[in-house]
């Protein structure tokens, strides 16, 4: 034992591990619990935001150019399928301002200031992404000086993509709806099926394989079809009702023939997004 | 190692830092896809290079200790592993630097060692955590490997001109 405790070196290897784990168990435990992070940690995240968006300009100038190429090459066919679109659009349009505007009213009448449906946008830009992606991680440039809070929901394109879990002063991290971290908060969702009935799930991950996401704890007789929409049920969270999640692609039954597990196309690719939208629900709740 | 390059060395490699997390968000599509993931690791092919290619200065480890942190914070918000598997690098290559001439061959091959330790380290801290749900066959085939690739091939390229410039500062200092 005397020999053992007379190696230095030993020593301080395992007074190094031990303070190791526990410094990567208490900021677990903080990112995870707190709303923000240590007044220092915020100062260095976003010195290390503002220098790693002068950093990143110069590489997205040259990814979204490339991404134009791509987008001149795809225009006809493009073109093509939106002239089809674009007559339906404006019926659904017009449909959708009269839905409005009835809907105040009756808000109004009912003295209802702000329903689950309700929110703000925060626009931000994404200034960096987690290099060893294990957690899906990025970052944006908007912080709590703009509003962001944390958990709050983020969109980029046609649907949600992530939420926020991590608010500095000028700058915020956001995981992605496609997380495998199992301490995650899980999205709450709902399948709105062809005969307009509504099936509520979680988002419990993605599979990689299938490129979709996964959506359990269901628990219904009702038919769940591919092509089925998916959007944000409001339960939980601060995540408003009504944001566009996918399409369901497929559906996996247990041994009762109840679907157990329906998988998603995402709304958005999930590998190539630069501009987002912090949403704030109006109504806030546990 | 004068104060005016160690500075020098401390700017390039936090901007190498910066450069792995923008490179891996304009390049997503490309480096990070659901088939693979590619880690880019400048940061760490720096911290390699210059503690195998600059005299032994005990500054260097606790240079690696505070990109570790900065690293950790930025990064991931979890703190400990990049702050630990920084510094061991360093530490290792200055105990490996003693027995080995210096050559393009062997800074590219302790480059290849340290992405495999810091990577593999950082995906068991990870797994032990439940924060990434890649198993180990899939964490070898479709991160670890092309990480060791695309790294090890890009390493090769900047060996020259990292080299040249160490070598002007070592002579400044």
């Amino acid at each position: 034992m005397r020999k053992f405790f007379a190696n230095k070196k030993l020593i301080i290897v395992m007074i190094i591990l031990i303070a190791t784990l526990s410094t990567v168990a208490l900021s677990f435990r903080v990112r995870e619990n707190r709303s923000a992070p240590p007044l220092i940690q915020r100062v260095a995240n976003d010195i290390s935001n503002t220098a790693a968006a002068i950093v990143s300009a110069p590489m997205v100038a040259i990814h979204d150019g490339f991404n134009n190429v791509t987008d001149l090459v795809n225009t006809y066919n493009e073109n093509q399928a939106l002239k089809k679109d674009i007559t339906q659009w404006q019926q659904t349009k017009a449909t959708n301002s009269t839905l409005k505007q009835e809907n105040s009213q009756l808000k109004k009448q009912l003295k209802l200031n702000a329903t689950l449906s309700d929110y703000k946008q925060i626009p931000a830009s994404v200034t960096s992404r987690q290099p060893a992606d294990w957690e899906n991680i990025f970052m944006i440039n908007k912080g709590s000086l703009q509003g962001v809070k944390k958990n709050m929901p983020v969109v980029s394109g046609a649907g949600l993509i992530g939420r926020v879990i991590e608010v500095n002063n000028i700058s915020s991290k956001v995981e992605l709806i496609s997380t495998a971290n199992t301490n995650a908060d899980r999205t709450a969702v709902e399948i709105v099926n062809k005969k307009d009935e509504h099936i509520n799930g979680i988002v419990s991950g993605y599979d990689k394989t299938d490129e979709a996401l996964t959506m359990t704890q269901i628990n219904t007789k009702n038919a769940i079809e591919k092509g089925d929409t998916v959007i944000t049920s409001g339960l939980g969270g601060l995540t408003p009702k009504g944001l566009y999640v996918g399409k369901v692609v497929s559906v996996k039954n247990d041994d009762y023939g109840r679907p157990a597990t329906v998988y998603l196309k995402p709304a958005t690719n999930l590998n190539d997004f630069s501009v987002v939208t912090v949403i704030s629900r109006d109504v806030q709740g546990g | 190692m004068d104060r005016r390059h160690f500075i020098d060395i401390s700017i390039v490699a936090f901007l190498g830092l910066l450069l792995d997390g923008a490179l891996s968000f304009a390049g997503q599509g490309i480096l990070i896809t659901p088939q693979w993931q590619v880690a880019p690791s400048f940061l760490l092919l720096w911290l390699t290079f210059v503690t195998y290619l600059m005299p032994s200065d005990g500054r260097l480890l606790w240079l690696a200790v505070g990109l570790g942190i900065v690293y950790d914070f930025y990064y991931s918000g979890i703190i400990g592993f990049y702050a630990i598997a920084f510094p061991a690098i360093v530490y290792g290559i200055q105990w490996a630097r003693e027995y080995l001439p210096i050559s393009g061959v062997y800074a590219v091959l302790l480059y290849f060692i340290s992405i495999v330790v810091v990577t593999s380290g950082v995906y068991f801290g990870h797994r032990f955590l439940g924060v990434g749900g890649e198993g180990f066959v899939g964490f070898v085939s479709q991160v670890l490997w092309p990480t060791i690739v695309v790294n090890v091939v890009v390493a090769g390229l900047l060996y020259v001109p990292c080299n040249r410039l160490l070598a002007r500062w070592r002579v400044e200092s």
